[in-house]
Formats: structure tokens, sequence, C-alpha cells
């Protein structure tokens, strides 16, 4: 089910079985399979475990993965049918998968691959995103911002709020030209900051198909093939639309390398942690089966606090990772989701346990994105400089799942406890001179500071 | 005392009156498990034999409601509440045509709700739907990409007391804020409770387009919302 494929694959929304709405779906399908796989494969979480280290149970979860897939299929939302992958197809697409891609040009060329699990020779993949909306007077410095980061090898941009006054709303002309500013801006600041060619995943501002595609232009904006990545979404749960299958048939035809962003919720439909492990990482062979995406952004998230950051959704991101690094080609990025916000202690606890308990695990690094994706400007590049350089650190260290997994319940007593609160924190305004583009020094020995306390946990940074 | 020897001096004293709350209490149980034809059956054998059917319908609102407190803990999970709820629906097949309104029963509160227009994301706002009818309000489940001018159409027919529009996505919100205007200019702004949801709102949000209620999630909607509509 390679690309040459996609029309086969469209075709199946023409004879799947029908179901009048999702809600009959779930009750008679997803729910009752999904009960079935955990059973069945034996998924199992302890209550306390953040790095799973047990290699049996990382294949079991792909096995229930794979299982649910074929018995479920995905929902199409506009047609009311199920698209459904037999089991040779599945594993025609999983074998023919490219495991790695280099990506972005010039000097800002890198390779982004799947990484193996305690991998001692492939670093992760820094991907830098902020995940949130900034001012519009403010998009381009922000994204000069982030440009600047020594670490980055890719960048997703943060979004832009309102064009000319209006806020951006979706399926309008103001979404549409948003988007088209965000992909220019994103252009300007890659020259002005020395990084014309670095890998970059576009445009987070247009949620729409049209806007995807008004954005995409090799002078000013989106750019083709290797140049650029692009992301379509797997509806919750397990469904699709018109409008996604239109923006994977735009990618491909387009050439870009773009992935499948994924987000199983814990406590939705899936139900519990070792359920929402299963569909994660059944997302990662939709992804592949149905778009033909090379590669996945993986946030499973909680329902309640819309964070990536709790002992379960570690867990869940740890499995998924193992799973999927131990028994497919299959290329996946892990996103954070913080509950705090920039200045605060919290974000950098919560930076540091996701980049240790995904990095071993095989995981490559997507973030930081702060204060539960909630509020405009409540981003910095600072939290995110960490929070790659904690991933390094422990690739660097040659961390295995046993020492992760200890490192990582230590920072978990920093901050389990405060994920209820809302400790928003400042703005990128307030923790940076916006000329410069540099930190207030307040705010870099807070950083300072939390490299040290870090470093007495046993965390070696590489500089 | 311990809960069987309270139960066995319960029905030492009242022998029929114990058999039938053992018998909602086995309702209940299968209305958790999802095994709607057996509950349904069981409950025809109980109308049948004379029991008051508000006693049943009481012990299934009573046991959808501790559910969906479990869930706010997250000891019990959505697919548990939508099998529950699923079955409870199919209990009311049999249970609605022998309930006749009561004294003191209130007519249930309307509420219409929906995910906003360009917006395809269900989860929150389904869950706020089955939450609202464990609580015992009568919902319209308007979908997803709902436009404005079918909220208030929906809000017109249902005489809903009222409006829940979700919106997960930044580039959406902007659509909670149109049917506000809508409903004000239509001078229907005090007719309804407009209430709004989703993980990009905010309270700042509320306030700056004049929603009349912001909630954290699902649950806290629902305590608010009863306490707005005095419920």
């Amino acid at each position: 089910m390679s690309t040459f494929r996609m029309w086969e694959v469209f075709s199946k929304v023409e004879d799947g079985p029908f179901y009048k709405n999702q809600n009959e779906w779930m009750m008679k399908s997803f729910i009752p399979e999904m009960r079935r796989v955990v059973k069945e494969h034996d998924i199992k979480w302890d209550g306390k475990t953040i790095v799973n280290c047990d290699d049996d149970l990382a294949d079991r979860l792909w096995a229930a993965a794979k299982d649910f897939f074929i018995s479920v299929g995905v929902y199409h939302a506009d047609h009311h049918r199920v698209m459904k992958f037999t089991e040779s197809e599945v594993d025609e697409v999983l074998y023919t998968k490219q495991p790695s891609y280099m990506v972005g040009a010039g000097h800002d060329q890198r390779w982004l691959r799947v990484r193996s699990v305690e991998d001692s020779e492939k670093r992760p993949f820094h991907l830098f995103s902020p995940d949130a909306n900034f001012s519009t007077d403010i998009h381009k410095k922000a994204c000069m911002a982030y440009l600047k980061e020594p670490m980055l090898d890719g960048l997703c941009a943060p979004l832009i709020e309102d064009f000319m006054g209006r806020k951006a709303t979706s399926q309008s002309p103001t979404e549409v030209a948003a988007a088209m500013e965000h992909a220019m801006n994103l252009r300007d600041a890659q020259r002005l900051v020395g990084k014309p060619d670095v890998w970059t995943v576009s445009v987070g501002t247009a949620e729409t198909d049209q806007a995807q595609i008004a954005a995409a232009n090799p002078a000013w904006g989106v750019r083709q093939s290797h140049l650029d990545g692009r992301m379509v979404s797997i509806l919750t749960e397990m469904t699709t639309n018109d409008a996604m299958l239109n923006k994977s048939l735009h990618y491909r035809s387009y050439g870009n390398v773009f992935g499948n962003l994924c987000g199983a919720i814990f406590g939705g439909h899936a139900g519990g942690t070792e359920a929402t492990a299963v569909l994660q990482t059944a997302y990662n062979i939709q992804g592949a089966c149905l778009y033909g995406s090379n590669w996945a952004l993986n946030f499973p998230f909680h329902l309640k606090w819309q964070s990536t950051t709790t002992r379960a959704l570690l867990w869940i991101q740890s499995m998924l990772s193992q799973a999927m690094s131990r028994n497919s080609n299959l290329i996946y990025l892990n996103n954070l989701f913080a509950n705090a916000g920039p200045g605060t202690d919290q974000l950098y606890w919560e930076c540091a346990n996701h980049a240790i308990a995904t990095e071993s695990s095989g995981g490559n690094p997507w973030g930081a994105a702060t204060c539960r994706n909630k509020f405009t400007d409540h981003a910095t590049p600072l939290e995110s400089r960490f929070y790659h350089e904690c991933s390094e650190a422990s690739f660097k260290m040659r961390f295995d799942r046993a020492k992760a997994d200890e490192v990582c319940q230590k920072i978990m007593e920093k901050y389990e406890s405060l994920i209820p609160t809302d400790n928003y924190g400042k703005t990128i305004q307030e923790v940076y001179d916006m000329e410069r583009l540099v930190p207030h020094q307040e705010y870099l020995d807070q950083y300072y500071r939390m490299k040290d306390e870090l470093n007495k946990m046993g965390v070696e940074f590489p500089y | 005392m311990d809960s069987h020897y309270s139960s066995f001096i319960r029905y030492a004293n009242n022998p029929i009156k114990e058999d039938v709350n053992m018998s909602i209490e086995k309702v209940r149980q299968l209305m958790v498990e999802g095994e709607g034809e057996s509950a349904s059956s069981l409950v025809q054998e109980l109308i049948d034999k004379g029991t008051d059917p508000h006693e049943i319908m009481d012990g299934l609102t009573e046991e959808m409601a501790i559910l969906g407190e479990k869930f706010e803990k997250f000891e019990v999970f959505l697919p548990d509440l939508m099998v529950a709820g699923d079955t409870f629906m199919q209990i009311m097949d049999v249970l609605k045509e022998h309930l006749v309104a009561r004294d003191t029963d209130r007519v249930p509160a309307t509420v219409v709700i929906g995910t906003v227009k360009g917006d395809y994301h269900e989860i929150g706002k389904n869950i706020v739907g089955i939450m609202l009818q464990a609580n015992g309000f009568n919902v319209v489940d308007l979908g997803v990409d709902v436009d404005p001018v079918e909220y208030m159409e929906q809000a017109r027919k249902n005489n809903a007391e009222a409006v829940g529009l979700s919106a997960l996505m930044t580039t959406t919100m902007p659509n909670q804020e149109e049917f506000i205007k809508l409903l004000a200019e239509a001078g229907e702004k005090d007719k309804y409770l407009v209430c709004i949801g989703g993980a990009p709102t905010s309270p700042e949000w509320s306030e700056r387009i004049g929603a009349d209620l912001w909630s954290f999630d699902a649950f806290e909607f629902v305590e608010k919302l009863k306490a707005a509509l005095n419920r």
C-alpha cells in the first residue's frame, strides 16, 4: 500500500461496512474489539512504571495494535462507512515503509529516522515546536527566536492568531490568509537567522485542506519534496473524513515528507491506560496505511488535563515507542504537552521527564508545548532548549531503560501533585527580550538552576 | 454491623420489598455490564409483578450518577459510560410507557449541544451529553460542524434552556462568538444560557465574547449548569 496505491485506499470508502454514525460504530465495533485485544494480548500496567523494561509486553502491545487496526478499520465520517485493511495489505505497508529520510537541504540537512530501543548510534531528531498561537505582531520574531536554537533539527512554527486584526477563523478567508502569512514569515525568519533550508513542518495555522493547499508555494510558502514536512490528522478516534484524505492527496502529489498527527485520549473512547496505549500504537499503523504518511507525531493526552506528562501518559509514550521500534520501520516522534507554563520550575520538570522517558525507548522529541495549549504567546524557545538538551543528555549518557525509569520516578515526585493546578507562567514577551530575541537574565538563571537540579539526579548535559 | 447482616435484617423485616430492591440492584448491575436484553426482561418482569416503575427509574438514574462520579475520578472510563448509557436507553424503551408524571417531578431542562462549524472534534461534547443525561437533562445533540443558525433553530424548536458550544481549535472558537452575535441580533440573548467549552477556550475568552458559562471540563460544566438553572 505504498503511495501508488492511494486510489485503492480511497476507494475502500465505497463498499466498507455502513454505520449510521460514529457512535453506532463505537458501540458495535470499536469498544468491544478494544476490550477483546487488551484482554487477549494481556496488556497490563502496574500503575507505577514510567519507562517500560519488559520487551515481551512491548511486543504484545504491537500485536494488539495491529490486531485492533485490522479488526476495526477506520470510520469515514462523511460516508458513514468503515475503511478496512486486510492483514496482507498492512504487512505490505509495514514492509515497504522507508525507515529514514534526509530532510531539509544544504547545511540544514538532517536524517529523520527510526531509532532502536536504547539506541547508542542514532541521535534523536530534535523537532522544536511550541504548538501554540502567537500574536501576529510577534510571529516572525518568535519564529526567529526558535530557529536560533543550536540543537534544532526541524521546526513546527507557532501559529498565527489573527489576520489584519481579524481572528483567523476556520474555513474562512482569514484562515487561508493567515496560513499564507505564517508560511511567508517562516521563510523570512529562516533566511534572517541563517538557516534557509531547515526542515519545517508547515503550516499549523492551516487547519483545513484548502488553507494547506493555498500555503503551498515553492517561491514564498511551503516548499516541495523533502524540504518541508506537513501533517494530516486522525480524528478521534480512528476516524477520518474527505478533508483529511484531500490533505494526504495534496501532500503526496506535492512530494512532502509528511506525517500523521495522532493523539489517543486517555480516558476517552479507548478507556484506560492499557487501551490508550493500544490505540495510540494502532494510530501509527493507520497513518501509514490510510494516508501513506512517512512518519507520525504521537500525542496521547489526558482527557482532563490535556497534557502528556502524567505517569500513565509517559508509560504509554514509552510503550508505544518500544512497540514500534522493536517491530516496525515506522518513523515516529513523541509530542510533549506540558501542564505548566514558561518561567515555572514545574514546566522544566515536565520537559525533563518527557524527554528522558521517551529517548531510551527509541523516541524522537517534539516540543515543547506548554499550558495545556491554552494561551496565546505562552511558550518560549528556552523550555524547548531544555527539553531537547535533556533528550540529548539521555542519548549521550546511553541511558538504559531501567536507569531512565529511576530518574523519571525522581522527577515525577517533583511535579505529580502539581498537575491539577493552573500554573500557566509567563508570556514570551515577559521571558524574552523581543528585540534581541534572547531570554532575560532572570529566566536564563532559572534554566541553569534547573540544569543543575537535573545534574544532581544523574543527568549530565553535553555542554 | 456488616452489610450481609444488615441485608438479612432488612430482608427479615420486609421480604417482598427486599426482593424488589435486590431485583432493581440486579437491573443496575446489568445496565453497567451492558446486558440490555437481560436488563429489559427483568424490568418487564418487575413491572408485571407490580413494582413502581419510578422506583426502577430512580435506581437507574442513581447508578448513572455514580458512574459519572467514578468517571470524574478516572475509576471508570468513557466506554463504561457509553455502554451503560446505551443500555439505559434500551431499558427506557420498556419503562417509558409505564412512567406517569408524579406531582414532584420537574420537567427536565433541555440543553442543545454541538461542536461548532468547521470543527470535527466531538469527544468532549459527547462526554457532556452523557453526563447531562446521567443528571436528568434532556439533551439534543447536533453533532459536529454545526452552523450557528442551526444551533438557534434547534434551540427554538426544542424550547431549550441552554445551548452548549464546543470548540477544540483556535480557528473555530470565533464561531462560538458568532452564535452569540446572532442571538443578540435576534433579541434572544437572554432566552438561553449560552455555555462554551473546549481545550483552547478560557474564562477570559468566555467573558470577551459574552458567554454565560464557561467550564474547564464536562464535570464542572454539569455542576455549573445545574447551579445556573437551579436544578
